[in-house]
């Protein structure tokens, strides 16, 4: 562990696309993924994170110095998670939960799902499908078992495709 | 995953291309894990709709943590249905419903390993059926009923209850007609774990043999009548609810001074202690132990609210029990008594109830904040025929931050809490001060949003709302400007083919009645197809108010209105109308 005083400890990230980035360990030990390694021992050099791209490691370090900031105070903290979500796009959000969910950033993980969940709401089969580019690879048989299997959930409302 | 067929994906990273075309991302890049926490965000109807796009996704969607828990309060459960979710029941812990036709149609979910089962709007169910409810989940460990009065349930059921679930630690049912020795004394003999039972506003309960269940540490009795108050000592009880009975000051003194593990007293509205002016004086000596009344400040701790300050202070284990027992019988009462709305309460009203109900409201408990959200938009309400708001409840439930409380609540993804929430804020918008307030923050959008809700439920209380804010002129332009005029046009569409949507179409034929008397939202209103929508209901609803409401009020609006496309609409309309 870095020694209590002094400067602050500065570790070296570099993205799958070899791009490098210094963070402050304070901030980069949210994710739990990083702090194993610095408890390890193993954070000296660089740390490679070979499932995240160069532009989502720099959206997650501004997050991570962003919420470390904030002192312990979760309606702060939950604000700026939404101020730092609210002009991200569906693709960026998709990157995010997964590099979220690399790194073990439980916080980050739980407010991007929401988000993604968010733009689900509501949608049709066919919306799902097309927005997430998903070919039907069911046999008629199963079809007609599936809605069966969920007709419950519908009571007699029909979605609307369009949505 | 081969079984799936997927579009061509660019890998980012690998190729090193810039930016990838919307519809080629890749979802299956995504671990079940984080797929499951993405289900677990969405309610049954969207889980379904990704359910039903591809084998991997149906496979996740079947996954046992994702149902543990199931509420089929707001769908229609039959046993066609409740069949159809068996092979995904097998480890369901928890299951709530609505009425009992559910309750028999819940046996054929075979979710045998249930350990909690809560029903509500049970009044016509019967001994038979909460038998049979009792000997198919044998695992059972806690069973509320109400809070509707089951008044066709007797003590028989009790008795079944008590022999077909030996692992009982919670029950509680509301409005029986009598509990007896027998019944109570088969639950001291087979339940050795039960800790936790409210009687809720039964006719008669034989409290003389509760002293026998020797395992109980909470117990509620509130409501009940007929009680003799005869002393049992319990000596593991901690808290007792005594709320809305004729219990007399002399017998809460003795419960206290004969109960060394009391450690809460609760006694809400009970006229007897009410009367007497010396009854607080005497109680508040009582060292350790609590008592719970209107007139008394208790829940008031150093000018925080008790329950706030316990969320926010550490975890206690033995506190936490406590308080979540307490936080649910105080709901439970405060909402009774702002149905039955008694005399002279005012002053508790203002003074402590608002506050109190919009901590409940704060609640980690579900079934808590629901009811808080249902009391607040019961209380403020003085008078159900002209549906008047009190302004000084309405301004109590502003001052502490009630509205934004709410509003935080709307916009949760559980829908029981999204419908009481709505329903509360439709009511408080009555006042032309809330209305103004939900305006300026942000609260119309928030209410059009739920009226898109395919949640019958949430689409009603939301469309209440919208009838409501829509009655002054000041937010009809905010209520078009959200797309609320298309929200009313589809829920109206979607509705009139139902049997069950009266309450839905009422609002918002009323909403739109509203909306359209609007120079400017007329025009949306016809653009939207609203005038369409209107005559297709008018001419085809069963529902004698929902077309009373849909024709005739919007007829005349259209024939004052000013718009000349709508005025011809309106003539068009009222021939047809003469013609049927």
């Amino acid at each position: 562990m870095a020694a209590e005083t002094g400067t602050p400890t500065t570790l070296t990230l570099k993205s799958n696309d070899d791009e490098l980035f210094s963070v402050a360990e304070s901030a980069a030990i949210l994710s739990v993924t990083i702090r194993n390694m610095v408890e390890d021992g193993c954070a000296g050099g660089v740390i490679p994170l070979d499932n995240v791209d160069g532009k989502t490691l720099a959206s997650v370090i501004t997050y991570m110095n962003g919420i470390s900031a904030i002192p312990a105070d979760e309606e702060k903290k939950k604000s700026y998670r939404d101020k730092f979500l609210s002009d991200k796009d569906f693709e960026t959000l998709a990157d995010m939960v997964l590099a979220a969910n690399y790194l073990n950033m439980s916080c980050l993980m739980d407010a991007v799902s929401a988000k993604i969940a968010q733009v689900m709401e509501k949608k049709s089969v066919g919306w799902v499908r097309r927005k997430f580019g998903i070919e039907n690879d069911y046999t008629p048989e199963e079809e007609a078992a599936v809605k069966e299997e969920h007709k419950w959930t519908f009571e007699g409302v029909e979605t609307d495709d369009d949505n | 995953m081969s079984r799936r067929v997927r579009r061509k994906v660019v890998r980012r990273g690998v190729e090193k291309v810039d930016f990838v075309e919307k519809d080629e991302l890749d979802w299956t890049r995504l671990p079940d894990d984080t797929m499951i926490q993405l289900f677990s965000l969405l309610n049954y109807r969207d889980r379904a709709s990704l359910s039903s796009t591809c084998r991997t996704w149906r496979t996740i969607g079947k996954s046992p943590c994702l149902w543990q828990e199931l509420d089929l309060r707001a769908h229609k459960c039959d046993p066609t249905a409740t069949s159809s979710l068996a092979s995904r029941c097998k480890n369901l812990q928890k299951l709530y419903f609505r009425g009992p036709d559910s309750a028999d149609a819940v046996i054929s979910l075979k979710a045998k390993n249930l350990k909690e089962i809560s029903g509500d709007s049970c009044r016509k169910m019967t001994d038979s059926t909460l038998c049979v409810l009792a000997a198919r989940h044998e695992a059972l460990e806690c069973l509320q009923i109400g809070p509707d009065f089951c008044e066709r349930i007797s003590s028989d059921a009790v008795r079944a209850i008590a022999i077909c679930c030996p692992k009982l630690k919670k029950l509680r049912i509301s409005g029986i007609q009598e509990v007896d020795a027998s019944a109570i004394n088969a639950l001291a003999r087979n339940c050795p774990n039960l800790n936790d039972i409210g009687f809720i506003d039964c006719r008669k309960v034989d409290e003389a043999a509760l002293g026998n269940i020797a395992s109980l540490r909470f117990l509620s009795l509130a409501g009940s009548t007929n009680i003799k108050w005869s002393l049992f000592v319990l000596p593991h009880l901690i808290g007792l609810d005594v709320s809305r009975t004729d219990i007399s000051p002399s017998n809460v003194s003795r419960f206290f001074s004969s109960s060394l593990s009391l450690k809460v007293l609760c006694a809400l509205n009970c006229p007897l202690l009410e009367a007497d002016p010396t009854f607080v004086y005497n109680n508040y000596n009582h060292k350790g132990k609590v008592l719970v009344s209107i007139f008394g400040d208790i829940l008031k701790e150093n000018e925080t609210n008790i329950f706030l300050h316990w969320r926010n202070s550490e975890k206690d284990k033995r506190l936490d029990e406590v308080l979540n027992w307490l936080e649910w019988i105080v709901s439970n009462s405060l909402l009774r008594i702002s149905e039955s709305n008694p005399p002279g309460l005012d002053n508790f009203w203002l003074k402590q109830g608002a506050s109190l109900l919009l901590s409940l409201v704060q609640s980690s408990n579900e079934e808590v904040q629901e009811r808080a959200a249902t009391a607040i938009a019961t209380f403020v309400v003085t008078d159900d025929e002209s549906a008047s708001i009190d302004p000084l409840r309405a301004e109590a439930v502003m001052q502490n931050n009630g509205l934004r409380l709410l509003l935080d609540l709307a916009r949760s993804w559980h829908e029981g809490l999204q419908s009481e929430a709505a329903k509360a804020i439709a009511n408080l918008s009555v006042n032309a001060k809330v209305a103004k307030f939900v305006a300026e923050e942000g609260g119309i959008g928030i209410i059009v949003n739920l009226a898109r809700s395919v949640n019958r439920l949430v689409a009603e209380e939301a469309a209440g709302g919208l009838w409501n804010l829509s009655v002054g002129e000041e937010h009809k332009g905010a209520i078009a400007e959200a797309g609320g005029v298309k929200a009313l046009v589809d829920l109206i569409y979607k509705w009139s083919q139902s049997s069950c949507g009266e309450g839905v179409l009422e609002r918002a034929a009323g909403a739109l009645a509203n909306l359209a008397a609007d120079e400017k939202c007329s025009t949306a209103v016809a653009s939207m197809g609203g005038v369409h929508a209107l005559v297709t209901l008018a001419r085809n609803c069963k529902i004698e108010g929902v077309q009373e409401q849909g024709n005739i009020e919007l007829w005349w609006q259209f024939k004052k209105c000013s718009n000349d496309k709508l005025q011809h609409l309106g003539l068009v309309w009222s021939g047809e109308i003469t013609h049927d």
